[in-house]
């Protein structure tokens, strides 16, 4: 980590609450109009708490853990750029490393848009249910 | 610098295709770091040559910086790069094929110049095809597990076998790949009638059209085997690697069941079958470097249309300095498929230091060569006096052989078709099927061949029309996205080393 702003807080508690399936501490970080970007996901646009919380719970059905590793985070106040790896095991399978970019937006009172960016191809997405 | 000034002068420079100025932008150790890529660039040379190849493999190029932050060395960005693959095919729809995707980079910075480049982004979007469910009507090649491994994304069928033919990487990084380095391609799907016994050789003449009767071990030739009514049905190569073994290596036809067919009930001595051989072919400047690493034989020495019985990573094969790229490489030929994948694997190993990639046959430079391909299934009665290579054809050799008769009448009527170069006046989709031609007489033909040409920068084609259209003309062509103009010019396109 290169330098701490809060929307770079808010990132690294959002990945934190990924990482141990933390439902209260997700939702509090997501808004009415928070736009969640992943690629992982099947859509990878979700917009408010409904559709990102249907989100999360399809993410619990099916990882068995995710972990992130950031090597650099940079941002200010309001927004924040960071990229890392990511570890992901999905029940019952082995685990994945990739490369991944993330970027979140923040306001007053939680993430206005986190985007994360990473090369899909050839990696099943994390739910097959549908989210929506 | 600063990371923001040196990865908005790499976007410039990217943009405009200019290799050295992207290059000069890192130290010497510099690595390059993109979704896109098997592996990093590290140092000046794999940077400018794989930015090269990367940058000048699109047109229109536009990256729109929405987001920094930079402290000290480091600059971290989130943006959308927008661009047009260049000899991509365009979609079914009519509609270039696009590169279009938002990405976050990291620059490090060192002594003002970049240390390291990292771009993430999803190339899911870009290969939007997953691999298609296969079936076993069709056989598989023994080196399946590598080209799958290797991001195949598009396969054909040829002699019933799927044949890996497009890679995830844009079609100019292979092309670039193939002029100035090393490019591994998986044709186990070339089959190989074998034939064996006292007249093999005489057998083989019977069966082509070229006069075969001067070749000895060691040879390769080109030749060409027409039906009983002088129409092609193929232009294979012919390898002499044992002494006592004659292999016709061949296209996208059964040579194997039709040569037995007309060996059996005969009185030729001669054995025909399809041995369990299964070709690489390792084709650019640098295979002599990564094939000599480990083969028995001096590569070097051999001449082209050679061939030598040797072993290549301790498995018996013949390997011959010939191949589909109209350029300098070689064919490898293992006596057994059944160690293929260490072969293949092998070679990927010997070739990593000059950057080997795997990829299909570059059907662009084999037509700006004048390299084709034809076989009966799809060679739209098309007779060898007709075909680019119509000069090989010797209709006064001694012996007889197959659809002799059939040429001589067709040469004393009077060779009413020939085949010439096509320069396209505007863009034209990926040739699936022939198109219908006609010449400024009204007289049909058709093309059979077209592609973009990167060394010439336009649609390129070859086509089969009336003998009476001359070089320079201009025929009217009618394809799936609409018509279009092309001058007709002589083949090859380009040179050797063009």
């Amino acid at each position: 980590m290169n330098s701490r702003g809060r929307a770079a807080s808010l990132l690294e508690d959002y990945l934190a609450a990924l990482g141990t399936a933390d439902s209260a501490a997700l939702d509090a970080l997501i808004g009415e109009h928070t736009l969640l970007e992943n690629p992982f996901l099947n859509p990878s646009r979700l917009l408010g708490r409904r559709e990102i919380a249907s989100a999360h719970d399809a993410i619990r059905e099916q990882i068995e853990s995710l972990d992130f590793d950031l090597d650099h985070c940079l941002g200010d106040a309001v927004r924040a750029i960071a990229s890392g790896r990511l570890g992901v095991t999905r029940r019952g399978e082995a685990r994945r490393d990739f490369a991944v970019g993330l970027v979140c937006e923040c306001d007053d009172r939680s993430l206005a848009r986190l985007s994360l960016y990473s090369d899909t191809r050839n990696a099943r997405r994390w739910s097959d249910r549908r989210i929506l | 610098m600063n990371p923001g000034e040196a990865f908005a002068a790499y976007c410039a420079a990217f943009a405009a295709g200019d290799a050295g100025a992207m290059a000069d932008l890192f130290t010497a150790d510099g690595v390059f770091e993109a979704s896109s890529l098997d592996v990093p660039l590290r140092g000046r040379q794999q940077l400018e040559t794989g930015l090269y190849a990367i940058a000048n493999a699109s047109r229109d190029i536009h990256t729109e910086i929405r987001l920094n932050f930079e402290s000290g060395n480091l600059g971290l960005f989130e943006g959308a790069y927008l661009a047009e693959v260049i000899g991509g095919g365009g979609r079914l729809d009519g509609a270039p094929q696009r590169v279009d995707f938002k990405f976050v980079a990291s620059v490090e910075m060192r002594d003002g110049r970049i240390a390291r480049l990292r771009e993430i982004f999803d190339t899911r979007p870009l290969h939007p095809e997953e691999r298609p469910r296969v079936f076993p009507m069709n056989r598989r090649t023994p080196y399946w597990d590598g080209t799958v491994a290797a991001k195949c994304r598009e396969w054909s069928v040829y002699n019933n076998m799927y044949f890996p033919m497009v890679y995830s990487r844009l079609p100019y990084e292979d092309y670039r790949a193939l002029l100035d380095g090393v490019t591994l391609w998986d044709v186990g799907l070339e089959r190989q009638t074998q034939l064996r016994g006292p007249d093999a050789q005489a057998f083989l003449d019977y069966l082509c059209c070229r006069d075969m009767s001067s070749m000895r071990p060691g040879d390769c030739r080109y030749a060409q085997l027409c039906d009983d009514r002088g129409q092609i049905m193929g232009d294979p190569v012919v390898l002499w690697p044992r002494d006592d073994i004659i292999w016709i290596s061949h296209g996208n036809t059964d040579i194997t069941l039709w040569a037995r067919g007309i060996a059996m009930n005969s009185d030729w001595r001669v054995e025909v079958s399809e041995p369990d051989v299964a070709p690489l072919q390792v084709q650019g400047p640098l295979s002599l470097g990564v094939l000599s690493k480990i083969c028995a034989a001096d590569l070097a020495a051999m001449k082209n249309y050679t061939c030598v019985d040797t072993e290549v990573a301790g498995q018996p094969a013949a390997v011959s300095r010939t191949g589909w790229s109209g350029g300098f490489g070689f064919e490898v030929f293992p006596y057994s498929s059944a160690r293929a994948m260490e072969l293949w694997q092998a070679i990927l190993d010997a070739g990593e230091e000059f950057a080997i990639k795997v990829t299909g046959p570059l059907v662009s430079r084999a037509i700006e060569r004048g390299v084709t391909d034809t076989g009966y299934y799809n060679n739209c009665d098309m007779n060898p006096l007709e075909d680019l290579n119509a000069g090989l054809v010797d209709l006064d050799k001694p012996a007889d052989f197959v659809g002799k008769q059939a040429l001589l009448e067709i040469r004393r009527r009077g060779v009413e078709r020939r085949s010439v170069g096509l320069l396209f006046d505007s863009p034209v989709p990926r040739l699936e099927w022939f198109w219908e031609l006609k010449d400024p007489r009204g007289k049909p033909g058709k093309v059979r061949w077209a592609t973009w040409s990167f060394a010439l920068e336009r649609y390129i084609g070859i086509a089969l029309v009336d003998r009476a259209v001359d070089l320079g003309e201009t025929v009217d062509i009618v394809h799936p996205r609409g018509s279009c103009r092309a001058e007709v010019t002589a083949v090859p396109f380009v040179g050797r080393d063009g």
